[in-house]
């Protein structure tokens, strides 16, 4: 167990013109045992990210500490991590018990006994020992995966590498691995770096959250911080799901208004000027079905996904499209005109040309200062 | 019925549909090509065999492929003449070129598979382009090299020049196979404690095993068989360091040309390599696929 930290950390690929650089000045500290969800689309940085904390990639600039001690110059197995792969990346030719010895044989001094012993308790532990004499093709997606998860908790490292271990795995096995990784890590107690594209494993896995884009931070947090409390709009749409609603406004006294759409001024975004523009961001299951002509705006309703629970509706509203979460399957049906609204406390306000968050909530729900401020409207 | 005919043959009434007609069509022809590319390749080689059990005598006057007086004495006269001796050398040459092929190719493929360096293009089109150099047009040059250097006239000359002039080709194949596999492989190998030359020695070389067989079978068959470079370099040196192919060679002299001697030795010549290839051959059929649809 220990601190990770990252220090003005850049990476970069090439030289001269032709150089990319794939992360950029990205300061972040991990806590000893926390697990930390680095999480963005692709060509983001965070594996670029993770591959340099391994010490796989050489870092451009900065520093990376392990337990207060710097590591840009240690060798991977000089830095007391262990790495999980996508594809695995088990040894072929080698059973699943060999694939959790070779760490040991090559970085320890123990004994062939001793190393045994420790293959024997780790398979037990993930419930692989009826497996540990069979070779990785005879294995199946999830069995694979708990093997590499294995090799990493064999060698008892301060700090866990995961790099998307899930993305190869069907959606009822992504589920229960992340469950198991998350009940394992917990029990471990190790410092985790988990890396990711796929925002349900961040919300549900998470200690923190730490969204990348183009190579650079832009907001770290709790989940439910960056869900609720984003810091700018990439954040607020790349989290959640079905994607956050975005309506372009403009500021007219006290009303944000746009074609077909009229929504009273927050009072947490009473400073922003009149006559400017913004974007308002809404959330799916903000938003409330309401009669005609009675809500912040009235369309017609189009698509519905059915998803038995909860349905998805897209309502057409000038020329914007709202996507909405409703109950059930049948609260509203295609070609229904319905009007919607939603509270205060769930509108988001972004600047239209930074996308930085101009008006956010002051805290989250349940929150006293939350319910105190954030319901009152001007 | 559409698509359906009942067809009356010997008095029995057939039922079969157009689509079974044409597969079976399309199967007889398919079985007809096969048949005729086979006959294309076996025939020389029953032909040879044919050759060497006749007697001399027989080779002009008779065309049938099952000799009426079979005869060994061809295997017993060329295994009299020195034939094994000149195995056994062919044997040596083509063993350690092999090996020295591998040696030197295997870690240069790992190398331009995984590390990018500059002028790495560059190097591989220069290497691609050796290639492209028949290796008769620099049979004399080269000759003139290793007679400056005391390597003609020896076996060790004879094994340096098939390294070289095979190394572009075994290069480029087995650097093909090493990009199929994924590097996660030697991250993971890192992360437990592997420098590169054991990451290559302990996790990469099985996975590329079919790639080394290859490259294997493919540099043992040319070397086994290869003459002008032997030829050149080893001729003035006498029969004792000869070459299979030199050695087959003898039989062809001024005086006269023995065809069942030649074939014979020919027959006794191919045994190796087909013991070599059926040992390898799992390996070698793998790597052909794999370089197939991996690329």
């Amino acid at each position: 167990m220990a601190r990770l930290e990252l220090n003005d950390l850049r990476k970069t690929f090439g030289r001269g013109e032709d150089s990319v650089e794939a992360v950029s000045d990205l300061s972040l500290s991990v806590s000893d045992g926390e697990l930390l969800v680095l999480v963005g689309p692709s060509g983001c940085g965070k594996s670029t990210t993770l591959n340099c904390i391994a010490g796989l990639d050489s870092v451009t600039d900065g520093t990376i500490r392990i337990g207060g001690d710097p590591v840009n110059e240690r060798r991977p197995e000089e830095r007391d991590i262990a790495m999980v792969f996508q594809n695995y990346a088990l040894y072929p030719h080698m059973t699943a018990a060999e694939n959790l010895e070779f760490g040991l044989k090559m970085t320890t001094g123990l004994t062939a006994a001793e190393r045994r012993e420790r293959v024997e308790s780790t398979a037990e532990l993930l419930d692989i020992d009826r497996l540990l004499d069979q070779k990785p093709k005879s294995l199946s997606g999830g069995q694979k995966q708990r093997v590499a998860l294995g090799r990493a908790i064999i060698r008892d490292p301060s700090v866990f590498l995961m790099d998307e271990p899930l993305s190869n795995l069907d959606a009822s096995l992504r589920s229960t691995m992340r469950t198991e990784i998350q009940q394992l890590q917990e029990d471990l107690d190790v410092t985790t770096v988990y890396v990711t594209h796929d925002q349900t494993e961040a919300m549900t896995m998470a200690d923190r959250i730490a969204v990348m884009r183009g190579g650079t931070l832009q907001q770290v947090g709790e989940p439910l911080e960056c869900y609720y409390r984003p810091q700018n709009r990439f954040v607020a749409e790349f989290i959640g799901e079905p994607a956050m609603n975005m309506v372009q406004v403009t500021r007219r006294g006290d009303r944000f208004v746009a074609d077909g759409f009229e929504y009273p001024v927050p009072k947490r975004a009473d400073h922003l000027s009149s006559g400017n523009s913004f974007t308002l961001g809404i959330r799916p299951g903000a938003i409330d079905v309401v009669e005609p002509q009675t809500g912040a705006a009235t369309g017609t309703v189009g698509v519905v996904e059915p998803l038995g629970e909860t349905s998805h509706a897209h309502v057409d509203i000038a020329d914007t499209t709202l996507t909405i979460t409703t109950d059930g399957p049948g609260t509203v049906e295609r070609g229904d005109v319905v009007g919607v609204d939603f509270p205060p406390q769930r509108v988001h306000v972004f600047d239209v040309d930074t996308g930085v968050a101009v008006a956010r909530r002051d805290g989250l729900p349940g929150d006293p200062v939350e319910s105190n401020l954030n319901t009152q409207v001007d | 019925m559409a698509g359906r005919t009942d067809t009356t043959f010997g008095g029995a009434r057939l039922d079969v549909s157009w689509s079974q007609i044409r597969r079976y069509c399309y199967d007889g022809v398919t079985y007809l090509v096969y048949g005729l590319a086979v006959l294309f390749f076996l025939f020389p080689v029953l032909w040879v065999i044919s050759l060497s059990l006749r007697t001399e005598g027989a080779v002009y006057t008779s065309l049938e492929l099952l000799p009426s007086n079979p005869s060994l004495d061809s295997y017993r006269e060329v295994l009299d003449s020195g034939l094994l001796r000149w195995m056994r050398n062919t044997l040596f040459v083509a063993v350690l070129s092999v090996t020295g092929i591998l040696l030197v190719t295997t870690p240069a493929a790992y190398g331009f598979s995984r590390f990018r360096f500059r002028g790495r293009r560059s190097l591989l089109l220069a290497v691609l382009g050796f290639q492209m150099i028949s290796p008769i047009v620099i049979v004399l040059p080269l000759y003139d090299i290793m007679r400056t250097l005391g390597l003609t006239e020896s076996h060790t000359g004879l094994i340096l020049l098939y390294i070289g002039l095979q190394i572009p080709f075994s290069l480029w194949l087995l650097k093909g196979y090493f990009d199929t596999i994924p590097t996660e492989l030697d991250k993971a190998a890192r992360i437990d404690g592997c420098n590169r030359l054991q990451t290559l020695r302990y996790v990469l070389l099985r996975p590329v095993m079919p790639g080394i067989a290859v490259v294997a079978i493919f540099n043992f068959v040319l070397t086994w068989s290869e003459f002008v470079m032997a030829y050149t370099m080893l001729s003035p040196g006498g029969e004792d360091l000869y070459t299979l192919s030199m050695g087959i060679y003898v039989f062809d002299n001024q005086l006269a040309t023995q065809w069942t001697n030649i074939a014979a030795a020919a027959v006794i010549g191919i045994v190796p390599i087909v013991i070599f290839f059926v040992a390898l051959q799992r390996y070698f059929v793998r790597g052909l696929t794999d370089g197939a649809v991996k690329g």
